[in-house]
């Protein structure tokens, strides 16, 4: 509807334009055209004519119809003598059309200021996707203070604690200045993905109440030459406008990486150029005070060592794993709004939520209001409220959903580690050399362990080196599977398999 | 430059969005019609003239004077037409439909102009101004975009028209494509007879005067 509205305000617009336009040159003196001196004198001799104007070199004669000519020569006192008998009225001089400056400006100029108008405004509609100049400008979003505060942080509280200061130093820079202090003037913030990097920097803007300029590094990376440079560069001369004010640049290892390993190709000077250009726009911030630098990465290891010297990142924050007391901050902030029943229980629960993340946690508080509803509606009866049954449903489902590699299983993974799993159940009892025994199956074996579940569901690892013998339990005889007990750098099986 | 010039060129530079903009949206109209949203993703399904308006084709030339002009043409893709819909016929249409669009407009405009003279009304300067143009500058553009001389709409609705075995014959016309289009824009000056003034005199006609 307001796309309708425009284009017909657009056309009214042009269609009033079109009207004052006639309407201004309709009043303009049309030039009139010319006769002969005969044809003047016949309608005078036929007492056609109505006055007669003298101008510059030529008359405007005026017919007893109110048509206008002109005719060429002077009012002397033998054609005044011819008007006066004539009965003709002789009117004032007309105004010479070249006296008034506005029309011959308007001619001339109207044209070229026209255009230079309709120009200047295509500029600013077209200044969105196409225009190779947009290419320059920084693609980060600005969040004049952000909504979110310190309060929406839950745990992390070491973190809040040093950021606090920087907030303070937003809030009243006098104050610091006054004690000679300079502040960091960047902030990396580590931690493995969802630990809550990205809300903390923009909690930390909203706290100091300063405008919050969010950016991923992979946004530099474009595809013409420079581009990234010239909008890191942009970037911060438009935080610079808007000072205090903080940049959070998120994913930092996309520009940050180490520069000179194994740099063949266009693409990673194009990086380093990027990186150049934030080091020494972190260096001139030194002096320009009021902007922060707020950068966030899960790889600090891969960084080059120039950002993390001082004076650029020189405040590194580790995200820890949240204790137990983070995640029941994180879990009230994220039931706030919710119904939740009086029976959930938050450090019972935040208990068993054990290496959960931030966003893990919120995944999870979201699973159980899903299951909220969904037996809400099984049930048929309209009460809707969050129980404990629908927390333990959610954790049960995300358990599943990792199958039977527990957490320390699936770091392994991440780690690089080859976990082999048996085909089919393998159930066994390992005697250990000190001649302790280990009943359970096989969860998966690497290169060193061996990994068993009891029948009670506790997994241990063991090192296969340490295994004295192994002995099949039930018709799971683990056939063709010696390579899974072997440990392949000890050169050694347990003795009988 | 002339006064009266510059009057008739401002004057008629309103017709002329118009005139392009109903093209341009009529294309996107019929297209839509048949399946095809490119246009409208991209915002070009509207009458608004800011959204086909191209800086040099519709704003520079023609308050320069050049009789000529275009505007930013909209995307069709045919193969995004629904099932049901042949590609050749349905581009056909998509193609025809922006000339036709504006004939459409040409005898509106020349019949507004005939009913007003008949039945007496004297019609204030510049709304007598704006229908005689309109009609004049739409007839002028359906006519030269149903030349089938590549770029142009006609030259769309010919492909689809020809039998398959004169592609290759219409390929090698297409390849000649620019010459043909300077050869338009010189044909009056050295035939002193153009497609321009049988516009005219077509335009004359159809208001009546």
């Amino acid at each position: 509807m307001s796309k309708g509205w425009k284009t017909f305000a657009i056309w009214c617009t042009l269609i009033l334009l079109f009207f004052a336009f006639f309407s201004f040159f309709r009043n303009q003196p049309r030039s009139d055209p010319w006769r002969t001196t005969q044809a003047f004198k016949t309608d005078l001799e036929a007492n056609r004519i109505e006055s007669v104007t003298p101008g510059r070199g030529f008359l405007v004669v005026t017919d007893d119809e109110g048509e206008r000519y002109r005719v060429p020569g002077v009012l002397d006192g033998s054609l005044w003598k011819d008007l006066a008998s004539h009965g003709v009225r002789v009117g004032a001089p007309a105004t010479d059309q070249s006296s008034s400056a506005w029309p011959s400006f308007l001619t001339s100029w109207l044209p070229l200021l026209a255009l230079v108008a309709v120009f200047v405004f295509l500029m600013r509609k077209m200044g969105g996707a196409q225009s190779i100049f947009a290419l320059r400008k920084t693609t980060a979003r600005l969040a004049n203070t952000p909504s979110v505060t310190f309060a929406h942080v839950g745990g992390a509280g070491e973190a809040k604690e040093r950021l606090a200061d920087i907030v303070d130093f937003l809030k009243r820079p006098r104050a610091w200045e006054a004690a000679g202090a300079y502040l960091p003037s960047g902030v990396l913030l580590e931690g493995p993905p969802g630990c809550g990097k990205t809300l903390l920097a923009r909690a930390m803007a909203g706290e100091a109440k300063v405008p919050f300029f969010e950016v991923s590094a992979s946004e530099f990376v474009e595809l013409f030459v420079g581009v990234g440079a010239t909008r890191m560069r942009d970037l911060f001369e438009q935080a610079a406008k808007k000072v205090p004010a903080v940049i959070f640049i998120d994913e930092l290892d996309a520009v940050g990486r180490r520069r000179g390993a194994a740099s063949i190709g266009a693409g990673h000077q194009e990086r380093e150029q990027t990186l150049n250009q934030l080091l020494v726009c972190l260096d001139g911030f030194r002096k320009r005070k009021g902007v922060i630098v707020v950068a966030a990465t899960n790889r600090a290891d891969i960084l080059d060592a120039a950002l993390l010297r001082p004076g650029r990142f020189d405040v590194r924050l580790k995200m820890p794993p949240l204790s137990q007391q983070g995640r029941a901050e994180v879990l009230s902030i994220h039931l706030q709004n919710k119904p939740v029943a009086g029976s959930v229980e938050r450090t019972a629960l935040a208990a068993e939520t054990e290496g959960f993340s931030g966003a893990e946690l919120e995944s999870l508080v979201n699973e159980a209001a899903l299951q909220s509803v969904r037996r809400s509606r099984r049930a048929g009866n309209g009460d809707l409220a969050i129980e404990n049954e629908d927390f333990q449903a959610a954790l049960a489902a995300r358990n599943a959903k990792k199958g039977d590699f527990d957490q320390l299983d699936a770091l392994l993974i991440e780690s690089g580690s080859q976990l082999s799993q048996p085909n089919g159940k393998v159930v066994l009892r390992a005697i250990l050399q000190d001649g302790s025994e280990l009943t359970g199956e096989v969860v998966w074996a690497d290169d060193h362990f061996l990994k068993l579940r009891a029948s009670n569901g506790s997994a241990t690892a063991v090192a296969k080196r340490s295994i004295a013998r192994i002995e099949p339990i039930g018709d799971s005889a683990p056939v063709g599977l010696e390579h899974i007990f072997q440990d392949r750098w000890a050169r050694m099986t347990p003795d009988s398999v | 430059m002339g006064f009266d010039q510059i009057v008739l060129r401002a004057g008629s530079f309103i017709p002329v969005i118009l005139a392009l903009t109903v093209h341009e949206w009529a294309h996107a109209r019929v297209a839509l019609h048949f399946g095809d949203d490119t246009a409208l993703q991209q915002g070009r399904l509207t009458l608004n003239p800011l959204a086909h308006l191209d800086p040099i084709g519709t704003v520079l030339l023609p308050l320069l004077g050049v009789p000529f002009g275009w505007a930013k043409p909209v995307p069709v893709d045919p193969s995004r037409f629904r099932p049901e819909v042949s590609m050749g016929r349905g581009m056909l249409l998509t193609a025809a439909a922006g000339p036709v669009s504006n004939l459409v407009l040409a005898m509106v405009c020349a019949a507004a102009l005939r009913s007003a003279a008949a039945c007496g009304v004297a019609l204030s300067p510049p709304v007598d101004f704006l229908l005689s143009s309109s009609t004049g500058i739409n007839l002028a553009l359906a006519i030269f975009n149903l030349l089938p001389i590549p770029p142009l709409d006609g030259s769309r609705i010919v492909e689809e028209i020809l039998p398959f075995s004169f592609r290759s014959v219409w390929n090698r016309i297409c390849s000649a494509r620019f010459a043909l289009l300077i050869a338009l824009f010189i044909a009056p000056s050295i035939f002193g007879f153009g497609i321009g003034d049988w516009v005219m005199d077509l335009s004359a006609r159809l208001t009546g005067r």
